[in-house]
């Protein structure tokens, strides 16, 4: 089942998902690790928290495939219910979100400051993985999100828009800001990056 | 069989995950909401919306029908300053009205599927946009006077403009009386007068000119701008007479009109007043300070101080 559906879109596995649940599994394979990843950054650090979320994301998603705007991709409006779960995850433990932005040994860290000089040359190549990632915990949550979106997800303005649901050119104010905002608070905190 | 550990046990975890949420759907019997909830919804929004600038666009016609037939004219008869009167005259429970459902309308229009791809800004104008024509039109139909007047007659606490002029004009101690001419007195002097409030007044209509009495006894309704002389008797001196408008709909043109008049009307009082009070000076003894004529009232009313001419 796995090689039929290889080559098929998210859009034709969800219709056929619709017709057998047992196709839903490929839409579970498909975004576990970006998920999974995506969440963790969010602040869901604890495993099997992490694994619960992921599980209402993945429920959350099947009772409204129903409801999946075409207009937008699929991966957007997955994005948009997991980042809508992780939020209320950490909310509903009432504890600030411990972003665990790298988590995967220098050679992820190094890719990722190259992102982010690349597209703003924001950061030193020298880039400090912890620091960042604390600065990046210090951010409101707005820029964390957005941030968050474009530099470690490497989502486009148009997917962050739909992800969060907010003007495209809102997106770009925001990504400015939370620069801004990141750059102040590693500068209060004494942090290098 | 030689897979990379790692590999092999990212592979576990996502067999572990996808068995789990497909034995979650299994055993809590998840199933895909209805086409038709999601569609359902997603027009209820836009019902919503349009519910939202409609409500958005009667309170925009009644405010119109307000603003266009408050009766600016005659204010100084009525209030000591034209901001005074324009504070009164505003109908604030519409104006909330506008503003909520204008806010509601940006709140529903966010909701819709492409709502969050607009400006703050760009949503929120083109509610009120909508609105504000939608406003524009009914009142063409006579909406604003219709929600209006029949709010103030079914609801008491609501002031209809209708209500407003009523309540500011039937005030026979400050100078200001509103009803229908019924008949002459005895004498076929007074003009006998019913107020709104079913009170028989009489009018001496000595200072007022032949349109003003002819309009005061043509049994339309009419407001009475002058002073009571006797509260007991209920006799009121008439300086003015001007017509009730609000049953119908006043041009730019009558509205005018109506200020012209007030003006003559109220610089020939001011005339009177001072030739009378010459030839008193010349006339009579200086200690005699009571002025002898029932000419000359008009003079001395409120509204007459507030005018500067």
């Amino acid at each position: 089942m796995h090689e039929h559906t290889e080559h098929m879109t998210d859009e034709e596995i969800v219709s056929m998902a619709l017709r057998d649940k047992a196709f839903f599994g490929h839409i579970v394979f498909r975004y576990e690790d970006k998920l999974s990843r995506y969440v963790l950054r969010l602040g869901v650090r604890n495993a099997e928290d992490r694994q619960d979320v992921l599980q209402d994301i993945f429920i959350k998603i099947y009772k409204n495939l129903n409801g999946f705007d075409t207009s937008l991709s699929f991966s957007s409006w997955v994005y948009r219910i997991a980042h809508n779960e992780a939020i209320s995850a950490y909310r509903k433990k009432n504890v600030r979100p411990e972003g665990h932005l790298i988590d995967e040994g220098d050679e992820w860290v190094a890719r990722e400051s190259g992102a982010l000089d690349t597209a703003e040359e924001l950061f030193d190549q020298d880039i400090n993985a912890q620091e960042l990632q604390k600065g990046m915990t210090l951010l409101d949550d707005k820029y964390r999100s957005v941030l968050i979106l474009r530099f470690f997800e490497h989502k486009e303005y148009e997917e962050i828009s739909d992800i969060l649901k907010i003007p495209t050119g809102s997106v770009g104010t925001l990504i400015h800001r939370g620069k801004s905002q990141l750059k102040k608070k590693l500068e209060e905190e004494h942090l290098r990056i | 069989m030689n897979k990379d550990p790692k590999q092999q046990n990212t592979n576990d975890t996502k067999s572990v995950l996808s068995e789990s949420v497909l034995s979650r759907i299994t055993h809590e019997q998840v199933s895909p909401m209805p086409k038709w909830c999601f569609t359902c919804f997603n027009y209820s929004i836009w019902v919503l919306w349009a519910f939202s600038v409609l409500i958005g666009a009667l309170s925009v016609a009644v405010l119109i029908y307000v603003g266009d037939h408050a009766r600016f004219a005659l204010y100084e008869a009525t209030h000591e300053t034209p901001l005074s009167f324009f504070v009164e005259i505003l109908p604030y429970v519409w104006i909330g009205a506008f503003i909520a459902m204008s806010g509601i309308a940006y709140y529903n229009m966010r909701k819709t599927k492409t709502g969050y791809k607009y400006p703050m800004w760009h949503i929120l104008i083109s509610s009120i946009v909508f609105s504000l024509v939608g406003g524009v039109i009914l009142n063409l139909f006579g909406v604003g006077y219709l929600i209006d007047t029949q709010v103030g007659r079914h609801m008491p606490a609501y002031r209809s403009l209708e209500r407003f002029e009523t309540e500011v004009w039937q005030k026979p101690t400050q100078g200001r009386l509103v009803g229908v001419f019924s008949t002459m007195d005895e004498a076929d002097v007074l003009y006998m007068f019913t107020d709104t409030q079913e009170q028989e007044w009489s009018i001496d209509t000595i200072e007022l000119r032949k349109p003003d009495r002819e309009l005061l006894s043509s049994g339309h309704q009419v407001r009475v701008l002058g002073t009571t002389t006797d509260t007991e008797a209920r006799i009121f001196h008439a300086c003015g007479v001007f017509p009730w408008m609000l049953n119908k709909n006043p041009s730019v043109a009558d509205m005018q009109n109506d200020r012209k008049v007030f003006l003559e009307r109220m610089y020939e009082h001011m005339e009177t007043g001072d030739r009378l009070k010459g030839l008193e000076r010349e006339v009579f003894d200086q200690e005699k300070h009571q002025m002898p004529f029932k000419e000359g009232l008009c003079a001395e009313i409120a509204v007459m101080k507030r005018m500067q001419f």
